[in-house]
């Protein structure tokens, strides 16, 4: 028996509100790693028990027809990312503190040498991050640590496609031009793909 | 190109990225818990379905009560003078609520609150209502330390009653009992406005402020920002001209009205003033005398829940108590 989509589950909901603990059961995972990654261990487990109970509330909004692959994946994530909004200074922080931490080593990986320089940009990156417009670095942050695809995150941030794409564009080209004189990205890495689907 | 160390660069930007905010902390179980129990409590149904001859004795009452309650309800005008009122009174008084002079708030307060679970053996939603005393201690950093303690349980049936035992005796933690007590710890600036010297006291920029700057979300409609208004009265570090431009703000919300003279829910005597549709009506009940916010009612479909404020001190670190019993 093929289980039930998220938009199934969602609309059912509607008529029986705890059918919608299987969608938490799926992503509640998910939505916690973004948001604890993006804004630190405390902060992230409670927005992300506050992103169920907000999706909750406006679950009669999901529009499975809409929602890339009938998933409730970029929905709930764009609820958390909005939430994250109104913790900047929680993030700003939290960035500051990813900056002054030693990156995870092992000497058993073949990229060692790598992270090795990737040490040396951390304060510069987390700084550039913070400096971000809020709208391009949630669209970046979204595709990095959230693994979505453009589609996706212009359905969590409810923007086009191509409004999308140029955020992204837009994060990279600053991130890159703040980085590149460090040396520490390469140079034939202008171009790139979507890393959400193919 | 190479890298300040000399070194050849190896990685990409998405790969820098990901690497300085590294993996995720693994699950843990008891917050998982923590925000399934919340998603649940806000997924139960509403309080069971009675038949319709209950269903039409309430209507009944319920037209009493409108009945009356139009015959004492004065208009949104004596709503706003009430409120312009309670303003200048507030005005008037000196300091903070929270009087002592010592760095640390304390707030004392009793509160309803609806909890709900699943009953194992039906699998049908149910609800208990826990009477909690309340004590909280504000730090000047904007962190808050609060101890709840249950007084009583009360069920709204015997199903209630017998779900409630069932899931006690199989463990549920979720499910309140007498003298159970949870400590909760915010970290700073984690509460609505941590300082409130931030808040304009410019009435019509206070109102903008609470309507757009609320956690988690700005406000969705004037019975939200009125239960705003109604939590920042209550704090002890309130300051008589905060309270002062609180209740003039209040004034100015439409649709505000005066509901008369009302005992709260620890039966002292105040002056209710209300705004909202009946199924999610906010009531603050408050101290015509003194302008002390003695409660906060609120409504929600067929559940009301309250809050009744009690005292306010200062101390000199979290978890200790004034010297005299406030309660």
């Amino acid at each position: 028996v093929q289980e039930p989509t998220d938009g199934e589950q969602i609309l059912a909901s509607i008529e029986d509100p705890s059918r919608f603990e299987a969608v938490f059961d799926r992503h509640y995972d998910v939505v916690r790693r973004y948001a604890q990654r993006r804004i630190g261990r405390a902060t992230g487990e409670e927005i992300a028990a506050r992103t169920f109970l907000l999706a909750f509330e406006r679950r009669s909004g999901f529009r499975p027809s809409a929602a890339v692959g009938g998933s409730a994946r970029a929905w709930l994530l764009g609820i958390a990312t909005n939430m994250i909004r109104h913790h900047l200074r929680d993030e700003r922080t939290h960035l500051r503190i990813l900056s002054a931490m030693p990156a995870e080593r092992s000497a058993t990986e073949p990229d060692d040498e790598a992270r090795l320089d990737a040490i040396d940009v951390r304060p510069a990156l987390a700084q550039q991050l913070a400096a971000l417009p809020e709208g391009e670095r949630d669209a970046f942050l979204l595709m990095v640590l959230g693994e979505l695809s453009y589609a996706e995150i212009a359905e969590a941030l409810g923007v086009p496609t191509g409004t999308v794409r140029s955020r992204i564009h837009r994060a990279r080209r600053r991130l890159r031009e703040r980085l590149r004189p460090l040396g520490a990205i390469r140079d034939d890495d202008d171009e790139w793909e979507d890393p959400g689907r193919g | 190109m190479t890298t300040m160390s000399g070194r050849t660069p190896a990685v990409d930007d998405f790969e820098l990225v990901r690497s300085l905010y590294g993996e995720a902390p693994p699950s843990d179980p008891v917050a998982r818990a923590r925000a399934l129990r919340a998603l649940r409590r806000a997924a139960t149904p509403r309080w069971p379905r009675r038949n319709a001859l209950a269903a039409a004795a309430i209507a009944l009452v319920a037209l009493a009560a409108a009945i009356t309650l139009s015959l004492v309800r004065t208009s949104g005008n004596d709503a706003v003078d009430q409120l312009r009122r309670l303003s200048g009174i507030a005005g008037g008084q000196e300091g903070e609520l929270a009087v002592g002079g010592r760095p640390v708030v304390y707030e004392l307060s009793q509160a309803s609150e609806i909890r709900s679970g699943f009953d194992v053996e039906t699998g049908e939603g149910f609800f208990v209502e826990a009477r909690t005393r309340n004590e909280t201690w504000r730090s000047s950093d904007g962190s808050v330390f609060r101890i709840s303690e249950v007084l009583s349980v009360r069920f709204p049936s015997d199903a209630a009653r017998a779900a409630w035992a069932s899931a006690v005796a199989s463990g549920d933690g979720s499910m309140p009992q007498v003298g159970e007590l949870d400590e909760v710890n915010i970290p700073a600036g984690r509460i609505p406005f941590p300082d409130l010297a931030e808040l304009p006291l410019e009435p019509d920029d206070l109102l903008q402020r609470l309507r757009t700057g609320w956690w988690p979300e700005p406000l969705g409609g004037d019975e939200e920002t009125l239960r705003a208004i109604a939590e920042l009265l209550a704090r002890g570090d309130a300051t008589s001209e905060l309270r002062e431009a609180l209740f003039e703000a209040g004034s100015t919300l439409e649709d505000i009205e005066l509901l008369g003279d009302r005992t709260d829910p620890l039966n002292r005597e105040g002056v209710a003033i209300g705004l909202g549709p009946a199924d999610r009506r906010v009531v603050l009940v408050v101290d015509p005398d003194t302008s002390f916010l003695l409660s906060l009612e609120e409504r929600s479909g067929e559940l009301t829940t309250w809050r009744a404020y009690q005292a306010w001190a200062t101390v000199d670190s979290p978890g200790e108590r004034p010297a005299d019993d406030l309660s």
